[in-house]
């Protein structure tokens, strides 16, 4: 392992910025870029009045990044009200999760952060009138292949993500926070029954603070893209930062990671959180969670440790890209059974066309003349 | 340092390994590549571009990391191909090796229009003349390109010939000369045109047709630094035959062109509206249909400066 | 999230038949509304959308009415007839009843 990458040092000690070489900057701008940082380091800075010292040149690709995230917040909060717009007259309790639940509710885990889709969660039993909802006020199923059909309706814990026609922005309709086939179901009914209310008008909600958390670590941990690994990893840690301020969260936090059957993905959460982040944690929360034998853990350091980081030359080992390649194995293999898995990987493999290669310049100019493409219109 | 103290070999060695360090306008780009092609257009039409000198290696900064690399596949043997790396990242497909320097052209453009953020970014030409610029939007097909280029062969100044950038502090035209792109017939038009013009070698069957670049005059190219402010914006529309025609638009037409044609209208939000407010109410707008380029560049030298909006 | 287009279609949307009856619903403008104005025509940037119009005199009469307080639909065609120098027909309301449908279509006005 290289000495601890830029990226990890500006976030644990943003102060240490102020004694970087231009070189330097060029280097944590790339890490940043990469990780889909920039908006975020940019907010870091500015929260800690440090903005001012940052030399011209990185100083106005931060300021770019900013006009990004400022454009996207509007963006999240008109997304919103159209969603809340067409459900409201259905009655059914809609929680916003991740990203647009961290915008929504004030949290300064939004501060800068830019993230492509907006995501609900509604009673299982509800899925169908809210798609009926969706429908009627312009949003499309983006999968019309019988086999993602299948996949998503039969195998998934959302329906296929649905796309604004005129505002061409996606929406994931979720029922539960994992796959129907993985082998552990935190309880949906659990997490809509604890919900906070929005202060805003609307029947819109988002998960209790130790839930936002075991969800945020559930959907980390068993995600095998970890493209953005480092940016999720920093919720968590701002979450655990903010929330962890009110000194009965933590007991909750255990306390429903039992009940959710979400300790191990929490054990994760708060070691690399720690480990990467410096988040600080009470001791007695740490010494009360069970991980898994010494050997997986070590197994399991190894490769995150390295597939977190960005995935940027300069913050890779000879060991990143298979570490990255095993994550997304057990990502897989956690989502479903073995059956399941061979079937969805050859489908993946061979029938699914690399549909975000067909871009080219003109088709790329095409989306820029809209405004920056934010959101990944075909999902892999 | 300019490109053009550099001899050949010396510019290839550089682009090989740690890269040419090329300012062009605001903005900083590291290239490399072991594409001789490649080298040879840089050579030949960013010869009179400044190198950037940062003394010691720790005072290095490059606004945009950028390569263009053959992909190492199978392909490489029977239809090989260059690709744009933005940070050793792929923003876009490959495409045949035939075409590796219009890719590094259209890779710096969109480097650019994806991130320059403190600037109104539009699709269009700008030339300047007195002091007076004008700005040239358009789709491709209009004859932007083909029209500009033959403006600076008879004494504008290039500010840019694809990315209009509008400063959102000021308002002010911020130039980006680089080589501008000529498409098809155009090429041989400005042959004619302009006897003594450099242009780079034609690639043909390239995503717009046949493409070569036109060497930018040398004096806008020592003027990159200096701003302009815009007194025209003027659509162009080349049509076979036509009589030279200038029409009056509206401002608020004008603005909606000019959104539309724009990168990041959209993005910058209500800076973006205010921008585009000052700036089309500062102008003269026309549309502009021509079919010969001399009486077209009369034109042009005849446009009016006393009734300009303040 | 993906940014919405500029629209230049204000108004080449077909507004849909509005019942009379309502002429009494009160409308209200929406929030972060910016114009530009040349001679007759307005140019509306609405920040929470991100959407821009361009609208003509009529519609941007309504709207500079409702910047001013919530105003039902009667009270409207009233001032935009005296600003138009035209009498209330009932070609007049359907007229309006449309532009104020689009209005509303493209979020710049609500109900209230």
């Amino acid at each position: 392992m290289k000495a601890t990458p830029l990226i990890l040092t500006a976030f644990r000690t943003p102060e240490a910025l102020a004694d970087l070489y231009l070189a330097d900057w060029d280097l944590l701008l790339r890490q940043a870029r990469r990780g889909g940082l920039l908006s975020s380091l940019h907010a870091l800075l500015a929260e800690r009045g440090l903005l001012d010292k940052v030399p011209e040149q990185p100083r106005r690709h931060l300021d770019w990044s900013h006009a990004v995230f400022e454009r996207h917040a509007l963006a999240v909060q008109w997304e919103v009200t159209q969603i809340r717009r067409a459900l409201e007259q259905t009655g059914i309790p809609v929680i916003l999760l991740k990203g647009a639940a961290y915008v929504m509710s004030g949290l300064p885990t939004a501060r800068g952060r830019i993230f492509s889709d907006i995501d609900i969660l509604v009673p299982k039993e509800t899925v169908n009138q809210v798609e009926a909802a969706l429908m009627m006020q312009g949003w499309a199923t983006t999968h019309h292949d019988a086999y993602d059909q299948h996949y998503y309706r039969t195998w998934m814990h959302e329906l296929p993500p649905m796309q604004h026609v005129r505002r061409m922005t996606v929406l994931d309709v979720h029922h539960a926070i994992l796959p129907e086939t993985a082998a552990i179901h935190p309880d949906s009914a659990k997490l809509i029954k604890a919900a906070t209310k929005l202060t805003q008008p609307g029947d819109l909600a988002v998960l209790a603070p130790a839930d936002m958390v075991l969800h945020a670590a559930c959907h980390l941990f068993h995600e095998g893209e970890l493209d953005n690994g480092l940016r999720d990893l920093l919720d968590i840690d701002s979450l655990l930062r903010h929330f962890g301020a009110t000194p009965s969260f933590w007991h909750d936090l255990t306390g429903r990671a039992a009940e959710l059957e979400l300790t191990r993905p929490l054990f994760y959460a708060l070691r690399y959180a720690a480990r990467l982040l410096q988040t600080p944690l009470p001791q007695a929360t740490t010494a009360g969670l069970a991980g898994p034998n010494a050997a997986l853990l070590a197994l399991m350091d190894m490769l995150y440790t390295r597939a977190l980081l960005p995935d940027h030359p300069s913050c890779s080992d000879h060991l990143s890209a298979i570490a990255r390649q095993l994550l997304y194995l057990r990502a897989n293999w956690l989502r479903m059974p073995p059956v399941l898995l061979a079937r969805h990987l050859f489908h993946k493999a061979f029938l699914s066309p690399d549909k975000l290669r067909e871009s080219d310049f003109e088709k790329m100019r095409a989306n820029e003349a809209e405004g920056r493409t934010i959101s990944r219109k075909f999902r892999k | 340092m300019n490109v053009a103290a550099l001899p050949l070999a010396e510019l290839e060695c550089r682009l090989n390994q740690n890269g040419l360090w090329l300012r062009t306008g605001p903005f900083v780009s590291r290239i490399q590549t072991t594409i001789r092609s490649v080298a040879a257009d840089i050579s030949l039409l960013y010869a009179d571009y400044p190198l950037e000198d940062f003394g010691a290696e720790a005072h290095a900064f490059a606004d945009f990391h950028i390569q263009i690399a053959q992909p190492t596949n199978l392909r490489r043997w029977f239809k090989p191909q260059a690709m744009f790396l933005f940070d050793g990242a792929s923003p876009f497909k490959p495409l045949p090796l035939d075409q590796a320097f219009p890719l590094l052209e259209w890779g710096l453009n969109w480097c650019v229009s994806a991130h320059a953020n403190d600037l109104l970014i539009i699709h269009a030409a700008v030339i300047e003349k007195n002091g007076f610029a004008a700005i040239l939007p358009a789709p491709p097909g209009s004859g932007k390109s083909t029209l500009c280029a033959a403006l600076v062969q008879r004494g504008w100044r290039l500010l840019t010939d694809e990315l209009a950038l509008v400063r959102l502090t000021d308002g002010r035209l911020i130039p980006l000369p680089r080589p501008v792109s000529l498409k098809n017939q155009s090429i041989d038009i400005l042959r004619d045109y302009a006897p003594a013009a450099v242009f780079s070698r034609p690639v043909s069957d390239t995503l717009k047709g046949t493409v070569a670049h036109m060497q930018p005059p040398c004096n806008s190219v020592a003027r990159a630094q200096e701003a302009a402010s815009a007194a025209w914006v003027i659509f162009p529309k080349y049509q076979a035959d036509a009589t030279t025609r200038l029409e009056p638009v509206s401002q608020s037409r004008t603005f909606m062109r000019i959104a539309d044609n724009s990168f990041n209208y959209s993005l910058l939000g209500t800076r973006g509206f205010d921008t585009l407010t000052k700036l089309v109410g500062s102008c003269l707008c026309y549309d502009f249909t021509y079919s010969n380029l001399d009486e077209a560049v009369a034109l042009f030298n005849s446009l009016p400066t006393d009734n300009i909006p303040k | 999230m993906n940014f919405n287009p500029t629209s230049s279609q204000a108004f080449m949307l077909s507004g849909s038949f509005m019942p009379m009856l309502e002429a009494h619903r009160e409308w209200r403008i929406a929030d972060s509304l910016h114009f530009s104005c040349w001679g007759d025509e307005y140019v509306v940037y609405h920040a929470l959308s991100g959407d821009t119009h361009l609208i003509g005199k009529a519609a941007a009469h309504i709207l500079m009415a409702l910047q001013q307080a919530v105003t039902d639909t009667q009270s409207l065609s009233r001032s935009l007839a005296a600003m138009m120098g035209v009498r209330s027909s009932t070609e007049f309301m359907l007229e309006m009843h449309r532009i104020l449908s689009d209005l509303n279509k493209l979020s710049l006005i609500e109900h209230r």
